[in-house]
């Protein structure tokens, strides 16, 4: 492609009538001053004649608008005689059908209170569609419970092993960090009342009963849930949920179940690395900023965390797992026709699986405080 | 000459893909690359396209070697001289029919929008497709339809040469034959060279000039349709024989 476009018209006004050289490349690259020409040529006169000795080179385009031109003087009742035009222009310029009809429909574009309409009738679409999917799953983990066979060892395992395993070292980080934040931030307030032994109980309880297992489970969210979505949404694009269908396997039982029980299983494990990591960080930085004795620290840890307070924030693991792993799957069938659709769905999955979280955590943190655990 | 490959070897993953390829393209022509599946061609095309390098040997687009040359020079001489029609279309999906043809034009020119559109609108015409339907989506459109649109979209920019990857792949023989007609039409309309792998033999039988044949990596034959008719191979006898 040429980068400077060179000239590609004359204009040249005669008495009575107007020449109109063309030259050089009429090729489409090269026509990006054709809009000045046409301004240019703001004709009084009633002759027009079109030179087209010196052309170099024509391609369709360029003899599109040629015609184009040619055509509009024509409607005016403008006079316009081509001179000098090559055989083989000649013929491109018969060729070329320019009085197409431009006319085609417009898509309808919806005004602002249809827009409203429109998106709570897909709210409510979407909240029955997820509640049919909720009553399948539920069918199907009937299925699979009175026919253990069903139970899918190796893509159960598989999962573990993506979901379970290679997260591990993100969460004991994040679990390490939470830890030094939590004590760092304890250490100047605790040490100001002469206080700081209770440092262990902020860190110890505050990460056991929620800051591993939101976090963990937020971590998760965003690292497997959105893989879920958008596996599943391209299976859907690639028809292989319909070939799936017709080879008589339920889709849910093979690609949200063996997840499902996965996630179960990985999540509180996840949340007891959190834990571990999250702790020994914050006693062994309470250690160094506060200059307590290691053992102090150790004893009062054994003193002061019930064992209640660590498996209530265990057993958040599989209550946040179903959400995650629910929605997250969910949102992979519902992509329905193009790959932009699979970009929404993966954006909403993980918004609405992380949002989802964190209100079951509220509602948890409410009943826990009201059984008085 | 157009295109030139003299010596290709090709090695992917530590599989032999190509061995010694040689062929050559004319200006102007219809050009067939036929092989049987696992053959190559499509793993040839992207190399022609300058998507992968071959292990060895040279590629000669327009004069270029682009083995050799880096890629602002292919993106400068090669790119903008090339369109491609690609196996599934590859119509951007946010973008309608109308702007995905508009799409190149937009990009490369600096033409103003009214005569963008017309522009659009005329080359849709010429790849025969139905102007009414010209503001729906990709994922809106029946196959036959994609291979319109994605036809318009490859020759917006008059294109010296047309690469298409199974053009009538999932057409039926009726829109088959209109393809091919439509294929005829731009290439003695525009002028240009069109290079396409195919499996159809109306296509090769009604507009091909001249074909390539290769099998498991290796050339077995190049020509026009008649000569290649002639070379006595079992799978070239095969092929020709569904007829």
């Amino acid at each position: 492609m040429l980068k400077t476009p060179q000239k590609i018209y004359c204009i040249q006004n005669k008495g009575g009538y107007t020449i109109l050289s063309l030259k050089g490349h009429w090729v489409v690259s090269n026509l990006d001053n054709i809009k000045d020409m046409i301004k240019k040529l703001n004709l009084k006169e009633e002759k027009l004649i079109i030179d087209c000795s010196n052309i170099q080179k024509m391609d369709i385009s360029g003899a599109y608008l040629i015609k184009k031109i040619i055509n509009n003087f024509k409607k005016k009742k403008i006079n316009v005689s081509i001179e000098g035009i090559k055989q083989d222009y000649k013929a491109l310029l018969d060729i070329v059908e320019v009085d197409l009809e431009l006319k085609f429909p417009k898509r309808n574009k919806l005004d602002f209170l249809q827009n409203i309409g429109k998106y709570f009738v897909d709210i409510i679409f979407e909240i029955i569609c997820f509640l049919s999917y909720l009553g399948e799953i539920i069918n199907v983990i009937f299925i699979t419970i009175l026919n253990p066979k069903k139970i899918r060892i190796k893509e159960i395992l598989y999962e573990i092993e993506y979901t379970g395993v290679y997260a591990t070292l993100i969460v004991a980080l994040v679990g390490m960090l939470v830890g030094i934040v939590l004590a760092y931030q304890g250490a100047t307030q605790l040490s100001r009342f002469g206080a700081s032994i209770f440092i262990v109980d902020l860190i110890s309880l505050s990460i056991t009963r929620e800051m591993a297992p939101l976090l963990t489970a937020i971590m998760v969210a965003g690292r497997s849930g959105s893989s879920y979505t958008a596996s599943i949404g391209s299976m859907v694009l690639n028809q292989e949920i319909d070939s799936l269908k017709i080879i008589g396997i339920h889709p849910l039982e093979l690609l949200v179940i063996p997840k499902l029980i996965a996630m179960m299983i990985v999540l509180p494990l996840l949340i007891f690395i959190c834990d571990v990591v999250g702790i020994a960080s914050g006693i062994y930085l309470s250690n160094i900023i506060l200059n307590l004795d290691m053992t102090t620290l150790i004893v009062r840890l054994k003193t002061t965390l019930p064992l209640t307070s660590f498996f209530i924030g265990i057993l958040k693991g599989p209550i946040f797992a179903m959400p995650i792993v629910l929605i997250s799957c969910f949102r992979g069938f519902c992509v329905k026709k193009d790959s932009e659709e699979l970009g929404i769905n993966t954006t909403k999955s993980v918004v609405s699986t992380i949002f989802t979280v964190i209100i079951i955590d509220a509602v948890l943190s409410i009943v826990f405080q009201k059984l008085g655990v | 000459m157009i295109i030139q490959v003299e010596n290709l070897n090709t090695i992917l993953n530590n599989r032999v893909i190509h061995k010694n390829l040689n062929f050559h393209v004319n200006e102007g022509e219809i050009y067939a690359i036929v092989g049987g599946s696992g053959s190559g061609k499509t793993v040839l095309l992207r190399e022609l396209l300058s998507l992968i390098r071959p292990a060895s040997g040279s590629i000669k687009i327009l004069g270029f070697d682009i083995t050799k040359i880096n890629d602002s020079e292919i993106s400068k001489n090669i790119l903008s001289n090339i369109g491609v029609l690609f196996q599934a279309g590859g119509l951007i999906s946010s973008l309608t029919v109308l702007q995905n043809v508009e799409l190149p034009l937009r990009e490369k020119t600096k033409l103003p929008r009214d005569i963008i559109r017309e522009l659009s609108v005329f080359k849709l015409h010429l790849a025969n497709y139905p102007t009414e339907s010209i503001n729906l989506y990709p994922s809106e459109l029946s196959g036959g339809m994609i291979k319109r649109a994605a036809l318009a979209r490859a020759m917006i920019l008059d294109p010296k040469i047309l690469f298409l990857d199974e053009p009538t792949s999932g057409l039926d023989p009726v829109s088959t034959a209109k393809f091919n007609a439509t294929i005829k039409k731009i290439r003695d309309l525009m002028g240009i060279t069109v290079v396409m792998i195919t499996h159809d033999l109306s296509t090769i039988n009604s507009i091909v000039d001249r074909m390539l044949v290769i099998l498991q990596g290796e050339k077995l034959g190049e020509g026009s349709v008649e000569t290649i008719k002639k070379i006595a191979h079992p799978w070239i006898r095969e092929y020709f024989q569904r007829s």
